[in-house]
Parts: structure tokens; C-alpha cells; sequence
């Protein structure tokens, strides 16, 4: 079938395509794909970059929204893209190197891919539902342990950074929470301001603890300053040893010619350095960093040991 | 009061400027456009539009896009009317009555009835939004994981209500939909279910792989077959506009549809698309001609379009009171705030008065507008029924390609929807309704999800749904309209047993 | 009378959601079931699984308790050929849009999906997917951005 429909294909568009000449990459547009469907936030991080990433290219970087099984999906779909530089991931660590220790996926995350562009950390904030006599993470942890199995906490799915964050809490204080998942942050974030649900580890609480709706206990992840969390301590404060939070960036299925990698690199660079972009990143409860290749990998490294440690210890399974 | 006229002053000032009453217009055109076409949906456009939304001010984009999402409501319900393919769970209940009257001739009516409905519906949801938003806001998040469960169950009870047939072939469709609703990623475990290990059905079948399947496929093979004796659609195209009688009897439906959908658009995941299904149980109980029902009642039309509607305006009260989208196109309209500095949240009222206030005038607006629009498109529409049907079902068989290519883009949707499309035609061949199916479909994982989630908060313990008034009241309500909907039909049953021996 | 009784739409629907039951029943046994408070993936399938087998069985029930009601004979029922072509049009669509795109894949869906009919008029149907190819690519591709390539992808 497939020779026939290319010889086809071939004699039809003779004449209706111009013969592409040998110009430097790229030369047509790229794919830029995004492992969710539209509207959250590594969405939102895509299309942002994606309007100056076009300019500084000299092609358009079509978004491809490839949403599933946690993002493993797309992740896969990139995984197995020819590394020609025409299909690049919007990865987020949870779909990178999170869920693969969780769903069967047949890429792996550090041997498939290469990193372009560290994009932003994201900042979550672990936040309560104000009704309750909490007003500390000490508190929290005091009366966790006087009441064990009492509080609950809810996240945006199984092996989301909210949820891993919060496994990863209930290790370091010796506490014991029930755990709510939901699909998505949004219904997360409403039960929890509502009440229905105690506790929330989730960037999109930032807003709902500036608005009163509930009260911040600890931030984690990027930066936060007076303004933006006022009275809120990181959570380093109480664990210095915490090491983890939520990232995104943008890799490359890693076959793709060093010249093409290079090239991206150097334009993903200059648009995370652009001011507007900046702002924009902020806006969404990111802190963007730019970092070497080795840094980023060594954080990402360092992100998958301790997640996996979280998921033997508190005892995560899907499958 | 006072407040109320200087802030839809504040949002007059806003909206009513040349350009933002030209995106009102450009949204709702487009929204139309996508909404007739069945399987593309609002979501798919508004993605693809971003873009294009980036070089706007952030209170015109969020016009246009808002314009997108109820401009598609209102052409939903005219795929639906004509040629009985929904592309939204909402309109499943349209095409049942809708596409009767069509068939009978009086696709105008219905095309009519439903403009006219979702008008004053979203007249009066944009009043609702602007009075009571705070409160409303505040009455959503009343619903906890028990009153959800609650809620779904007695959506069920309506699905059995839409079939007019057979109830227990309507009830064992209904959960045939919810066993078909738990393919997927399990939320609470993490576990797949029912997915043989295929990757795409990972996250679950589509919506709109079903319907177009089920109503697109398996009806225009079940046609081809009668091919023999009708060409077209219909016979006699009819008159164009609702008759005084149509009128008359749809009038109250429009009144308590809007009221319905008004109410129960606030609540996220799925409020509006029920409130639709609550408005039609409710005018085939209160009608004096319930027989009617599935046979062309104009008030099966007028009522759901109306809640429809409704629902669809006050879906964006959580969003502009706490940020927080209650479905998918919501999400997006955050990402579009997002993309154009605007943190979404309850300081947008404050921060952000125009934005607030422009969006919602511009939402009346915009229903005007669609008013204008659609009221002379209905003679346009209702001469497509002319078309002979040779000529239409093809392009019928390449919108409902495209709706479901423009899901996911995957190769494998649209040879599930081949699959559905043959199960569609065995449904008719079997005279099994498939209005149920849907709806369980929809609900059904909604309803395990919030059951384990409310069981899992009160740590096991089951009084949780009488305990709570909000939850006990519609489960009380629920045990209510099954008694009523058992009664007649067992004693009608027994009737026809006693006849045939 | 029992072959009639086999070959009615309720006895087949019955016989569906009885397989349908069963087959919930059994692929949702091989799942976690928990407890009440914390419901395993299994709990809602197994609930639903014996509804319906619970269902199917009474359809099959009333089905011979009631007999044969009218001149029914399912199997008869049936024509091929509208099936067959209709399904195959849009088969042939999925598998070219992406490679030929939606022009020439439109095209042949039409001409394929016109099979479906008995009495096929060649110039009509030639005429009709030219012009459904052009509709198709000026609403969906230009008025709306669809992803799906419009030429031939080399």
C-alpha cells in the first residue's frame, strides 16, 4: 500500500510542490509537540515560546497537542519521530521521568531523548483549606500525627508532581494523609478551596492562596518572593533536604544531528532570554532557567532518584 | 441594584466599540460554523485560533473566543435538528424531538424554536451572571463528591426517560454507556481498564468517535438500506417559521429551561450538558401529551435548547469569579488570559473591571447577534433537506472523517468509529435506542469517580449521601421520578402481556 | 417457533447485553476490587457487569415467555452492501488523509462511499466529490486550520 500511495502522491504533486533545495535546517516547519490537551499549562508554555521560537527559526513551530496516558503518549510518539529536528517534545518532568516508573512506556527518558532547552521550574505551593485550626507546616505535621489518617489531600492524578511532592511530605514529617486524586488541577483546586478536600500541593494554588481562598503552609520549586506568596516560608525552611519539584523543557529524540541540536539550542537560548518571555513564564507561577545541557540532565537525573525512592517508599503502584 | 447598572455600564464601555463588536461577531460566526459542522467542536476551533488571538487586546480575544464557545452551542442544535448527528453530549437530547419535527417537515419550527429558546435562555443566563455570580460561585462549590454522585444518578434516571421504547432495552443501553465510559486510565488507581493494551485507549474513547459512529456511520448504512423508497430526508419541506401553536406550547419550556441550565451550568463537569437532560425529563412530565415525546414535541426541543444554552453562559461563572474552568474550553480561555498577562482569579473583578464586565455584556451581544444570524439561516438550512440524500450522506460520512480526525489526529479513532458505526446499525436493527447509551457514557465515569471519591472522604461510610441535604434531596428526588416513571410503564406492560395471550 | 424466537431483534439484544455483562463481569474480576471505602478499579465494573447480565438474562426471558410478537426475521434483515461500502469509504479515508491529504482522499472516500448504492450514476458522483475535495478543503483547511495536510505530504 504504502509504495503505491508514495508513487501516487509523487506524480500528483509534481509541479504542485516547488523541489525544496538543500537549505540549511530548518526548512520547513516543525512540530512542536505537546503531551496534553490544550489549555494547561506546558500547553500555555508551547505557545508562548512557540510565537518568538518561529521568528528566531525562520519557520513556524506548529503545535501538535498528543495528550495520554499521562503524556507518556506523545512522549513516546517523539521517542519514536525520526531526529531530524522536525519534531521536538514540550516535556514536563512528570510525563519525562515520572510516570515512566509508573505506566508501561517504551521510551526511556535519559537513552531517548536529549535535552534542547531547560524552559522553567514551577513553583507549587502546598496550601490548606482555611477552615481548618492549621496555620503552620508545623501545625500541619502536628496534627497529622495526633489525628493519623484524618487530613486529606488532594492532587491531579496518580504520579502527578503534586501528588509525588505530597508522598514525598508525608515520608520526611512521618505523617499519614488520604489521598484524593483528580482529573486535572482545576477540579483538585475547587474541592479543596470548597473544603471537601483538606490539603493541595499544586502551582495552580498560588492563586488561591493570594486570593485568601486558602492558606499557604510552604512553597516549593523556582523562587517566590513577599509579593507574590506573602507570609509563606519555603518549604526548604523545614527540609533543607527536599529535592524535588515539577520543571519543563524541551527535548529532541536523541539521534538528531549535533549541527540541528546546536542550532535549536542557540535559538531556544536567545527566546528564554528575552524579557517578554520572562514575564510571560512568571506569570504562569514559573521561575525560567536557563541551564547548561549537563545541568539540566543532572537535574532531571536527580528528579527521577528521588521520585523513584518516593514512589518504593510510600508504595505507588498503577500496574 | 445600583452596583449592577454602573458595572454593566463599565462593561457597555467595553464591549461596545467598533472593533470588540466585530470579534463579538467574527466568534459567534465561527462558533456557528463548527457547531453545524458536526465533530469539529468548539475545543478543536479555539485551539487552533489562539494563535491568532495573540495579537489582540485581552478583552476583545476573550470576546471572540467566548463568542466560539456559545455561538457552537447554537449551531450544535442544528447538525442535530438536520441531520440527527450530535457532536456535543448535549445535543443528544436535541436530536431526538429535533430531527422528528425535520422529519415531519418542520425542521423550521424546530430550527426557529430553537434560536428563539436559546435567545431569551441567554438573555436571561447573562442576567443571572451578572447579579448572581458571587453567589452562584459560592452554590457550586456547595457540590461535594457525594452531591455529584447524587446528581449523575438522577441524570441516569433521565437517560432511561429520553428512550420512548423499550425501558428495559433503554436501561441495559444506559449501562452499557457506563461500561463503555470506564475505558481509560482509572483515575483513582492509575490502573488501565479495558484497554487490551492499546496506548489510544488510554485516555479513553472520545465522545465524538462514539457519536459519529453510532448516529453518523450506523445511521447513514441503516438508511442507504431503505434507500429504496426515499430520497431524501423529508418529503415536503414545510413551512419556515414556528406557527402560533408552536409558540403557545413552547413558551413555558423556555421559561423553566432557562431557569434550569442557569442553575445548573455553574456546576463544573458536565451541569450544563445535564441541565439539558433534566429540562427534557421534566417537559415529558409536565406535558399532557408525553406520547408526543420522541416523535416530534416541539417542547423537547425548545426546553433542552433553552437550558442548553443558559447553562453554557453561567459555565462561566466559576472561571471569572475563582479561575478555576469547569470544562475544557474554559481551560483554554484561561490559557488565552494567561498568554495575554491576565492571571485568572477572583482579583480579575477588581483588577480587571472592564475585562469582567466587557465579557459579559458582550455575551448578550452576542446572543443578539446570533439571533440575527441564524433566524435567516434557518431557511437556508431547511432547504439543505432538499438535497437529495445520495448527494448528502457522503458529505455526512466526511464531516463526521474529519470531527473525529480532529480529535486526536490518529488513525486508530477513526477505525473505532468504523466500529461504532457497525454496532450503530445492529442497535437499529435490534430497535435499541442509543440517546442512553451516550448519556451513560458520559456520566458514567463522572458518577464512579465521584462514588470513590465520596467514599474514600468518609472513609467508607455510605450514609454520607442521605447525610448531606443537597445530596439527600436529589436522591430523594431521584427515588421520586422512578416510582413515577415505573408505575405507568409497568401497568402499560402488563396490558400488552395480558393482550398477546 | 425456538429458531424464530433466536432470530427476533430483543432475543439478539438480549444475547448482546448478556455477552456485554459477561465480558464486564470478566475483565473487570482481573482488577483490584478494594473496599467500600477505598473502591478498587474492579468495584464499579463488577457492579455494572451483573446489572446488565442480570438485564440481558430478562430480555431472553420475556422474549420466550412472550413469543414471537410480529413477523420477524432479524438475520433476513440485513443488506451488505450499504454496510460494506459504507464502512470501507471511511476506512480508506483514514488510512490516505495523512499521506495523499484531504483533497484526494475526500475524492476517493466519495467515490467508494457511492458504491453503497445500488444504482450508481458514474459523471454525478465524479461531479460530487470534486466538489465535496474542494468544500471540504476551502472550510476545513483554509476557514478553520485543520492539521490534516491538503496535498499529497512527499
Amino acid at each position: 500500500m504504502t509504495p503505491l500511495v508514495k508513487s501516487v502522491a509523487l506524480t500528483l504533486s509534481l509541479g504542485l510542490l516547488p523541489w525544496a533545495a538543500q537549505a540549511a535546517y530548518p526548512e520547513k516547519p516543525i512540530t512542536y509537540v505537546v503531551p496534553y490537551a490544550p489549555g494547561g499549562t506546558n500547553d500555555n508554555i508551547a505557545r508562548v515560546l512557540s510565537e518568538f521560537l518561529g521568528a528566531e527559526l525562520g519557520q513556524p513551530l506548529v503545535i501538535e497537542n498528543k495528550p495520554g496516558a499521562g503524556g507518556t503518549l506523545g512522549a513516546s510518539f517523539v521517542a519514536k519521530s525520526a531526529p531530524d529536528g522536525y519534531t521536538l517534545f514540550n516535556a514536563s518532568i512528570g510525563n519525562l521521568v515520572i510516570a515512566p516508573q509508573l505506566v508501561p512506556v517504551n521510551f526511556d527518558p535519559f537513552k531517548d531523548f536529549t535535552p534542547i532547552a531547560n524552559i522553567a521550574e514551577s513553583r507549587s505551593v502546598i496550601a490548606i483549606n482555611p477552615k481548618l485550626p492549621i496555620k503552620t507546616l508545623a501545625d500541619l505535621i502536628a496534627y497529622a500525627k495526633a489525628n493519623p489518617g484524618k487530613l486529606s489531600f488532594s492532587s491531579s492524578g496518580i504520579g502527578t508532581p503534586g501528588h509525588i511532592a505530597l508522598e514525598y511530605l508525608q515520608v520526611l514529617a512521618g505523617i499519614s494523609l488520604v489521598h484524593v486524586p483528580y482529573k486535572g488541577s482545576a477540579p483538585a483546586l475547587s474541592d479543596t478551596i470548597s473544603g471537601h478536600v483538606d490539603l493541595i500541593a499544586d502551582p495552580l494554588a498560588n492563586g488561591a492562596v493570594k486570593s485568601g481562598h486558602l492558606r499557604g503552609l510552604a512553597w516549593f520549586g523556582g523562587t517566590a518572593d513577599e509579593k507574590e506568596l506573602p507570609g509563606v516560608p519555603s518549604l526548604l525552611d523545614s527540609f533543607p533536604q527536599w529535592n524535588f519539584s515539577g520543571a519543563f523543557l524541551a527535548v529532541a529524540p536523541s539521534q538528531t544531528p549535533p549541527d540541528i541540536l546546536k542550532r535549536l539550542r542557540q535559538a531556544f537560548d536567545r527566546v528564554l532570554a528575552k524579557p517578554e518571555v520572562i514575564d510571560k513564564l512568571k506569570l504562569m507561577g514559573l521561575t525560567p532557567q536557563r541551564l547548561s545541557v549537563e545541568d539540566t540532565l543532572s537535574i532531571l537525573r536527580a528528579t527521577h532518584d528521588t521520585s523513584a525512592d518516593i514512589i518504593r517508599r510510600a508504595n505507588i503502584k498503577a500496574q | 441594584m445600583e452596583d449592577l447598572v454602573s458595572h454593566l455600564a463599565v462593561g457597555v464601555d467595553a464591549a461596545v466599540t467598533w472593533q470588540n463588536l466585530l470579534y463579538c461577531f467574527v466568534g459567534v460566526l465561527l462558533g456557528t460554523l463548527v457547531g453545524v459542522l458536526p465533530g469539529l467542536g468548539p475545543v478543536a476551533t479555539i485551539a487552533m485560533l489562539l494563535p491568532v488571538t495573540y495579537g489582540l487586546p485581552p478583552v476583545s480575544a476573550l470576546i471572540m473566543l467566548s463568542g466560539i464557545y456559545y455561538g457552537a452551542q447554537y449551531g450544535g442544535s442544528t447538525a442535530a435538528i438536520l441531520v440527527n448527528l450530535p457532536g456535543e453530549s448535549s445535543s443528544v437530547v436535541t436530536c431526538l424531538d429535533g430531527h422528528a419535527l425535520a422529519k415531519k417537515g418542520r425542521a423550521g419550527a424546530a430550527l426557529g424554536i430553537a434560536a428563539i429558546g436559546s435567545f431569551f435562555a441567554g438573555t436571561v443566563s447573562t442576567l443571572v451572571v451578572a447579579a448572581a455570580a458571587v453567589p452562584l460561585a459560592a452554590f457550586a462549590l456547595k457540590f461535594g463528591p457525594a452531591e455529584y454522585f447524587s446528581l449523575m444518578l438522577l441524570g441516569l434516571i433521565a437517560a432511561v426517560v429520553l428512550a420512548q421504547g423499550d425501558v428495559l432495552k433503554a436501561i441495559a443501553m444506559t449501562l452499557l454507556g457506563l461500561l463503555l465510559g470506564l475505558v481509560g486510565v482509572d483515575v483513582n488507581s492509575g490502573d488501565e481498564r479495558f484497554t487490551f493494551g492499546i496506548p489510544e485507549l488510554a485516555e479513553g474513547i472520545s465522545f465524538v468517535v462514539i457519536s459519529m459512529g453510532i448516529f453518523g456511520i450506523g445511521e447513514i448504512i441503516a438508511n442507504l438500506e431503505r434507500d429504496h423508497h426515499r430520497t431524501q430526508i423529508v418529503e415536503r419541506v414545510g413551512s419556515v417559521l414556528p406557527t402560533r401553536e408552536d409558540y403557545r406550547r413552547a413558551w413555558k419550556p423556555v421559561v423553566r429551561g432557562s431557569a434550569l441550565g442557569s442553575i445548573m451550568g455553574v456546576l463544573p463537569g458536565g451541569g450544563a450538558m445535564l441541565s439539558s437532560f433534566a429540562s427534557y425529563m421534566l417537559e415529558k412530565r409536565l406535558s399532557k401529551h408525553p406520547e408526543e415525546f420522541g416523535k416530534g414535541a416541539i417542547e423537547g426541543v425548545a426546553g433542552p435548547e433553552s437550558a442548553n444554552n443558559a447553562g453554557a453562559q453561567t459555565s462561566f461563572i466559576p472561571l471569572l469569579v475563582m479561575g478555576l474552568p469547569s470544562n475544557a474550553v474554559m481551560a483554554l480561555m484561561i490559557g488565552a488570559m494567561m498568554i495575554h498577562g491576565i492571571v485568572p482569579g477572583p482579583q480579575v473583578m477588581t483588577e480587571r473591571p472592564d475585562l469582567f464586565w466587557g465579557v459579559i455584556v458582550s455575551m448578550w451581544i452576542g446572543n443578539i447577534l446570533l439571533l440575527l444570524l441564524n433566524l435567516p439561516l434557518v431557511g437556508i438550512w431547511v432547504r439543505l433537506l432538499s438535497i437529495p440524500y445520495r448527494i448528502l450522506y457522503p458529505a455526512i460520512l466526511l464531516f463526521c472523517c474529519i470531527g473525529v480526525f480532529s480529535v486526536n489526529n490518529s488513525l486508530f479513532d477513526v477505525l473505532l468509529a468504523v466500529g461504532f458505526g457497525l454496532l450503530g446499525y445492529l442497535f437499529i436493527k435490534l430497535r435499541c435506542e442509543p440517546a442512553p447509551l451516550l448519556l451513560g457514557f458520559v456520566l458514567g465515569p463522572l458518577m464512579e469517580e465521584n462514588l470513590r471519591r465520596a467514599m474514600l472522604l468518609s472513609r467508607g461510610d455510605p450514609t454520607v449521601f442521605f447525610t448531606r441535604p443537597i445530596s439527600a434531596s436529589l436522591l430523594i428526588f431521584a427515588v421520586l421520578l422512578l416510582a413515577l416513571l415505573a408505575l405507568p410503564h409497568f401497568r402499560s406492560t402488563r396490558k400488552v402481556a395480558f393482550a398477546e395471550d | 417457533m425456538p429458531i424464530k424466537v433466536i432470530n427476533t431483534p430483543d432475543f439478539v439484544s438480549g444475547l448482546l447485553f448478556l455477552a456485554a455483562g459477561i465480558s464486564g463481569i470478566a475483565l473487570g474480576s482481573s482488577y483490584a476490587v478494594g473496599n467500600a471505602m477505598r473502591m478498587g478499579p474492579g468495584y464499579f465494573p463488577l457492579i455494572l457487569g451483573g446489572a446488565l447480565t442480570l438485564l440481558g438474562l430478562v430480555v431472553l426471558v420475556r422474549c420466550l415467555k412472550l413469543g414471537v410478537t410480529e413477523e420477524d426475521n432479524l438475520l433476513a434483515s440485513f443488506r451488505w452492501r450499504p454496510a460494506l461500502f459504507v464502512v470501507l469509504s471511511v476506512v480508506v479515508f483514514g488510512l490516505l488523509a495523512q499521506e495523499l491529504g484531504l483533497l484526494l482522499a475526500t475524492v476517493v472516500m466519495t467515490l467508494v462511499s457511492g458504491l453503497a448504492r445500488t444504482e450508481i450514476h458514474f459523471p454525478e458522483l465524479l461531479g460530487l466529490s470534486v466538489g465535496l475535495a474542494a468544500f471540504g478543503v476551502a472550510v476545513f483547511s483554509f476557514g478553520l486550520g485543520l492539521t490534516l495536510p491538503i496535498l499529497p505530504v512527499v
